[in-house]
């Protein structure tokens, strides 16, 4: 008995201490809204080209992401190498995400899954405000994506600076954004589960 | 008939009428003068001009820089605009330059001879007598068209047709078009060709 307690307050206390990144800093407030819609590639019509810097498990891989916003609801996203060819192509409709092309080599359910999970993270236009929390430096919106808890940092002109994605064990996704008003300039995209890292520079 | 209709039946007829297979005497006689003229190709330089061409996007995506090809086969690939970044093939390995950063790449070494030969191959008209691809030849306005499409497997995943386009008299290619599957294209487009002409050797270090 003593040791089904000792058991017990083992994953408590794995569980509190694993949770503390689950739980934003500053004081929770009444939502003022309840969508937070996201600065960027929103305009339609608007065409972004970034340079892609990747580090994907220790690779170096550099190429063009192309954005294209086609109307509110829908956006095309495009990888290609610097040679030309192109690497991947998804079209992003509301929630969901169709593949219009994938090279052969990445054509992998897995690979195919991880991606479209990625890209939408950067991309996705606007996000259901489950809570808010205010700080000294902005607020926090908690939002829900891909079946996981979504925070979205933003500034004191609600801008959004980074967005982490994590579950109740721990965090999956962060992306910095640096932008001159909602003009991006920098995309910064890590993985905490895999070493991966994008580094997009508008071009 | 309507005449929107008959507007576009003559629109495509006119598309297809530009595009006239060589005879057998046109035929001979331009691979006759690209074989004789690349026997004597020693080396290559040149400037180039990238088009990307993405079907949903209103603008190609455009890259500039220099190519760089010898007699034995190394090749640079150099981008000058809008980033700096080279490539270089050379003793069955790829050499990268990204803005400084150096690195080598010891690939898929097929993929990796297809992707050298192809390139090189465009360049110096080398390739048409290589038994990875069909090739059909055009008369196209006052240039040659020779369209090549894969017969090899692993090329087919990557290219449905690669076209080359050579001047009228020309031996040199001024423009590739390579194909994908998904129909986007690139345009590479040829400029300040000089043949012959000592490369420093500097050029192929990394």
């Amino acid at each position: 008995m003593l040791k089904l307690i000792q058991i017990f307050l083992s994953i408590s206390l794995l569980i509190l201490t694993s949770c503390t990144h689950y739980k934003p800093i500053g004081e929770k407030v009444a939502n003022e809204k309840s969508i937070y819609s996201s600065p960027y590639f929103n305009e339609i019509d608007g065409e972004f080209l970034f340079d892609a810097k990747m580090q994907v498990f220790g690779n170096d891989l550099n190429g063009i992401l192309v954005i294209k916003t086609i109307d509110e609801n829908k956006k095309r996203l495009a990888l290609i190498s610097d040679f030309g060819n192109t690497l991947l192509d998804f079209e992003f409709v509301n929630d969901e995400v169709n593949v219009i092309y994938i090279m052969d080599d990445l054509n992998k359910k897995l690979v195919i899954q991880m991606l479209e999970n990625y890209f939408q993270l950067i991309i996705h236009p606007s996000f259901t405000i489950k809570k808010t929390y205010l700080a000294e430096e902005g607020k926090t919106y908690i939002s829900k994506l891909q079946g996981k808890r979504i925070f979205l940092y933003v500034n004191k002109e609600d801008q959004l600076v980074y967005l982490k994605q994590s579950s109740i064990f721990r965090d999956k996704v962060g992306v910095y954004f640096y932008a001159k008003s909602t003009q991006i300039e920098t995309i910064q995209f890590e993985s905490f589960e895999l070493p991966i890292k994008i580094n997009l520079i508008k071009r | 008939m309507k005449p929107v209709l008959l507007l576009f039946i003559f629109i495509s007829l006119n598309i297809y009428a530009q595009e006239v297979p060589l005879t057998e005497t046109e035929l001979k006689a331009f691979t006759t003068r690209i074989e004789t003229e690349t026997k004597k190709l020693t080396s290559l330089t040149t400037d180039f001009e990238q088009q990307k061409h993405l079907a949903f996007l209103s603008n190609d995506i455009q890259s500039y820089g220099k190519m760089f090809l010898r007699a034995d086969g190394a090749l640079k690939w150099s981008y000058t605009e809008p980033n700096k970044y080279s490539v270089i093939f050379k003793n069955n390995a790829i050499y990268i330059n990204d803005n400084g950063k150096k690195s080598t790449v010891s690939g898929d070494q097929d993929m990796f001879k297809k992707i050298n030969h192809l390139i090189a191959g465009s360049v110096s008209g080398k390739l048409f007598n290589d038994n990875d691809f069909s090739i059909r030849y055009f008369k196209v306005d006052n240039e040659i068209k020779v369209k090549l499409i894969p017969d090899n497997k692993t090329l087919k995943k990557y290219l449905t047709e690669v076209h080359l386009y050579f001047p009228q008299n020309e031996a040199l290619v001024s423009k590739v078009k390579l194909i994908e599957p998904s129909g986007d294209y690139t345009l590479i487009l040829f400029k300040n060709k000089k043949l012959n002409v000592k490369i420093d050797p500097n050029i192929f270090k990394h």
